[in-house]
């Protein structure tokens, strides 16, 4: 088959090392946010495990599957797109809510939730919605097929 | 689009995993395929015909 079409993906080796460094960085991100008393902006350890947290999901989804053909490529578009609408969606709900919520809540709420929201909306909510995606629907096929194989 | 992809395969006894690696892709591309959840690319499709020793038609049609 013709690989042409994922010369930019990472080796399938990467998934193993981006889903280990994701792993360990979500538990001392964790571990940061329970034990350690500070805003997450001065909490630098926490900021620090979410970055890690964000590059080894970034290794997962940008490494190759054990067979890389054209119908994961396409499960990869599709969920790009989706991720896509889906964000740009809560976007819009985001920028209307910058209209009316300062009109109902106290200035400190609506920065807490402003602040909140901006990052739902922006672009790791878009990958990260991309890699949940794709994986469920690789998966979903996968268990499909050893239910009817013949 | 239709495909008579499961049907060659009983035909051949073959397995879902053996065509897969026969044409050099996935077992889940060849599940989606024969569920008509994805439509082959022409190289792919060539390589199935000439895999079946049928022409794209006889293996693929319009619904």
């Amino acid at each position: 088959m013709n690989t042409n079409h994922h010369f930019l993906l990472l080796p399938h080796r990467f998934q193993t090392v981006g889903w280990i460094l994701a792993g360990v960085s979500a538990a001392g991100l964790a571990g940061a946010l329970l034990f350690v008393h500070a805003p997450f902006s001065a909490n630098s350890f926490a900021l620090i495990a979410y970055l890690l947290l964000l590059v080894g999901l970034f290794v997962v989804g940008f490494s190759r599957e054990q067979v890389e053909d054209e119908f994961t490529m396409n499960l990869r578009s599709s969920s790009v797109l989706t991720a896509l609408l889906v964000i740009f969606g809560l976007h819009l709900v985001y920028q209307l809510a910058l209209f009316i919520l300062p009109r109902i809540l106290n200035p400190s709420q609506f920065a807490e939730i402003a602040l909140t929201a901006s990052r739902l909306t922006g672009f790791t909510a878009v990958f990260v919605l991309y890699l949940v995606l794709f994986k469920i629907r690789l998966a979903r096929f996968t268990q499909k097929e050893g239910t009817h194989e013949e | 689009m239709k495909n008579n992809l499961r049907v060659e395969r009983a035909v051949k006894r073959i397995t879902q995993q053996d065509l897969a690696e026969a044409v050099g892709v996935s077992r889940q591309t060849i599940y989606a395929i024969e569920n008509g959840k994805f439509i082959p690319s022409t190289e792919l499709a060539l390589k199935l015909s000439a895999y079946f020793g049928k022409t794209v038609n006889e293996l693929f049609s319009l619904s």
